[in-house]
């Protein structure tokens, strides 16, 4: 055997290298290449793997901008060699298997997932192999969408919400002339992709200052008809044509048939000052979960039969509670989001609580870069889905939680003008759409989708799907001089769809508006 | 950061360790690797590549032994066996390129003892180059650099680099036919 150089340093061991290496042999790197090595090491190293919370896998943006010019021989394959190196180049940033891929598959996949079509069937496999922890490219907006924005004729404040695929509106009929609380009657409207299913009354409780006042904030579908819930208002203390003040608030629910017909109604009275039912769930068995809060400190959970008898009422107290904003059935009990208490200044204070209403457990989401604001949660095939967006830990002294950092940068600019084009940026800098799982076991949720850019919306379940409503930013003006918000905008709404078995099915462009403010 | 200083903060600060390693190492892992893989290999595959070394080495960190070589020098080793690997997963023949072979000896090695001992010999040999010589071979042999990206490494021009190369290929011949004797 010839022995060469090559062979000598081919083999070269550690001590052999450090024995001919000159002190200062060293190669420079890009700082982008360097950032892209730290990350995939870090990953594989496990010491930022998908499964911890919230780290997502970030994608490296890529425009999907290829043009295949096919027929003109070398520029075709130099361009589909490019496509596909592109492709490979995306596949391993962002840790995808390519396994039982071809050529043009792994193409398809990587023009797919940028370009938020889904047109081969193999994505969402892909995708699959991949979670937890995926982010899902989303361009920015175009001109043409904004050009929509101005075009669109938008209501504000919608006051109808749905989890089912019919919708409930809400309306208040007052009498001409009227002040606020002198209404004739409340209907309920169910309707089903546009058409009037059922209407039905709630009278007013009556007209005089000073008059119990009853209002309805929601409805849902569930196996036993539709129930509805809101609360009546006392005034303890009434002065004529003067004030009203101590009012007792008794939350008030009622069961409706899917012809409309008022079946119940019944008032709540568990010795609170102030009670408001919050969400109502369907056990799937005929009977439902009423979830409530007492006098900002109690978390309650009451069960009723379909003839509306209550079979057990529980009560957990809190140091405070200022909000219920989400519930949904959590295997055999139950996860409420809970806001306003001591333990979380945000959005992301999570109960379990078991089938009697017991509070199992309790915590807050939080992480080390970020605040967690959730928006919504739906239970699908077993599991707990939870919308939410999160905001990088803010540093700011501008007294808006989740935009302190970007109340500093506009406060401390000499011209308070700033455009659109300018700020919107910044602003889906700040928000990342994210979509978590809740263990069913734990409770506690997991990483799974985000969506830079955006604020997670309204889940629904639909045809066998989980929709995620994805609220991408696309506008913004600053109003420095309103008090109730400081800067506001609109954001295209983007509905994601998700199997069974959570995984990503589609993406549809819903061509509805959103309206946001902070 | 010297080596000890590396080792503690892997230890102490597994993220920070392998952030700062990467920073330090980075590029000539990179560079190990990149040459070491095949035209056809994308620069995604260099770079997941590069990736590696640096998780292998972490992963496997107890197994470091200072007094076996430096922290660069192990993972120029790990750098260099990981890209082979790859190379050798993905394509059927290694290229030749012959550039690169530079026959020493037709020596015919019939054991491991001799194999050995002629290392040491051809070590030695390097060893004893002067500077440019030595980086240039360590550029050429060992991150497959070519005559002219090294002229431009080292700011000379590449006939000055090819010369150097030969006569220093012309010694280590000589220190080899002494050994023989």
């Amino acid at each position: 055997m010839k022995y060469t150089l090559e062979n000598f340093f081919e083999d070269l061991n550690p001590n052999e290298l450090d024995e001919i290496m000159p002190d200062n042999f060293d190669e420079k790197l890009q700082k982008n290449i360097l950032k892209r090595i730290e990350k995939t090491t870090l990953c594989k190293s496990g010491i930022k793997n998908n499964s911890r919370r919230f780290n997502f896998k970030i994608f490296a943006p890529v425009a999907a901008c290829l043009v295949l010019t096919a027929g003109l021989g070398g520029c075709a394959i130099a361009a589909e060699v490019k496509e596909y190196n592109a492709a490979v180049d995306f596949f391993e940033q962002n840790g995808l298997s390519v396994e039982g891929l071809s050529r043009e598959e792994l193409k398809e996949v990587y023009r797919d997932i940028t370009t938020n079509r889904f047109t081969n069937d193999k994505t969402a496999e892909v995708i699959r192999r991949s979670v937890p922890g995926v982010e899902i490219l989303q361009h920015e907006p175009t001109p043409e969408e904004l050009s929509v924005l101005w075009n669109s004729n938008v209501n504000a404040w919608s006051g109808s919400h749905t989890k089912a695929a019919v919708k409930y509106q809400i309306d208040y009929e007052y009498q001409p002339g009227a002040q606020y609380y002198e209404f004739d009657k409340i209907t309920v409207e169910c309707l089903r992709d546009g058409e009037t299913l059922w209407k039905t009354d709630f009278p007013t409780l009556g007209k005089k200052w000073g008059d119990d006042e009853l209002y309805i904030n929601d409805c849902v579908m569930t196996s036993v008809g539709t129930v509805v819930w809101g609360h009546r208002c006392h005034w303890t203390e009434v002065t004529e044509g003067g004030s009203k003040a101590n009012p007792l608030t008794y939350g008030r629910i009622a069961r409706i048939d899917d012809s409309g017909c008022k079946l119940w109604e019944r008032e709540l009275d568990h010795g609170f000052k102030d009670e408001y039912i919050k969400a109502v769930l369907d056990n799937g068995d005929g009977t439902l979960a009423v979830i409530s809060y007492g006098d900002f400190e109690y978390l309650c959970l009451s069960q009723y039969d379909a003839d509306g008898n209550e079979l057990s009422f529980t009560k957990t107290q809190f140091s405070r509670i200022g909000n219920i904003l989400n519930a949904a059935k959590l295997g055999d009990g139950y996860l409420v989001q809970l806001a306003g208490t001591d333990e979380d200044d945000g959005r992301a204070h999570l109960a379990k609580l078991d089938r009697a209403g017991n509070v199992t457990d309790n915590f807050v989401y939080k992480s080390e870069e970020c605040d967690y604001y959730i928006t919504d949660m739906a239970e699908f095939e077993g599991n707990v889905y939870l919308s939410a967006y999160s905001v990088p830990k803010q540093t700011g002294e501008g007294w808006r939680n989740e935009i302190a950092d970007i109340q500093d940068y506009l406060f401390n600019r000499d011209n308070w003008d700033i455009s659109s084009e300018e700020l919107t940026p910044i602003v889906r800098d700040n928000y990342t759409a994210v979509l978590l799982l809740c263990d069913p076991a734990g409770g506690e949720p997991k990483n799974f989708y985000s969506v830079k850019g955006s604020l997670g919306g309204a889940l629904a379940v639909e045809n066998d799907q989980l929709k995620w409503n994805v609220e991408s930013i696309a506008s913004t003006f600053f109003s420095p001089a309103t008090s109730a918000f400081s800067i506001g905008g609109n954001c295209l709404v983007y509905r994601y769809s998700f199997d069974e078995s959570g995984t990503l099915a589609g993406c549809e462009d819903t061509g509805e508006i959103a309206h946001y403010a902070r | 950061m010297r080596d000890a200083e590396l080792l503690e903060l892997l230890q102490k600060n597994p993220e920070k360790g392998l952030k700062a390693l990467i920073v330090q190492y980075g590029g000539l892992v990179y560079t190990v690797v990149r040459r070491n893989l095949p035209e056809a290999l994308c620069t995604a595959d260099a770079e997941a590549c590069a990736a590696e070394v640096f998780s292998d080495f972490y992963l496997d960190l107890n197994k470091y032994d200072p007094s076996k070589g430096s922290i660069k020098a192990w993972i120029c080793v790990i750098a260099r066996h990981n890209a082979i690997d790859l190379t050798r997963r993905n394509t059927e023949v290694l290229p030749l390129d012959e550039e690169i072979r530079a026959d020493i000896g037709g020596i015919s090695l019939e054991s491991d003892l001799e194999e050995r001992e002629l290392r040491c010999a051809v070590l030695s040999g390097v060893k004893s180059l002067n500077e440019p010589d030595r980086e240039i071979l360590l550029r050429k042999f060992y991150l497959g650099e070519s005559s002219k990206e090294i002229a431009a490494r080292l700011k000379m021009s590449v006939s000055n680099v090819d010369t150097r190369t030969s006569r220093a290929v012309e010694k280590l011949r000589k220190k080899l036919d002494d050994w023989r004797k």
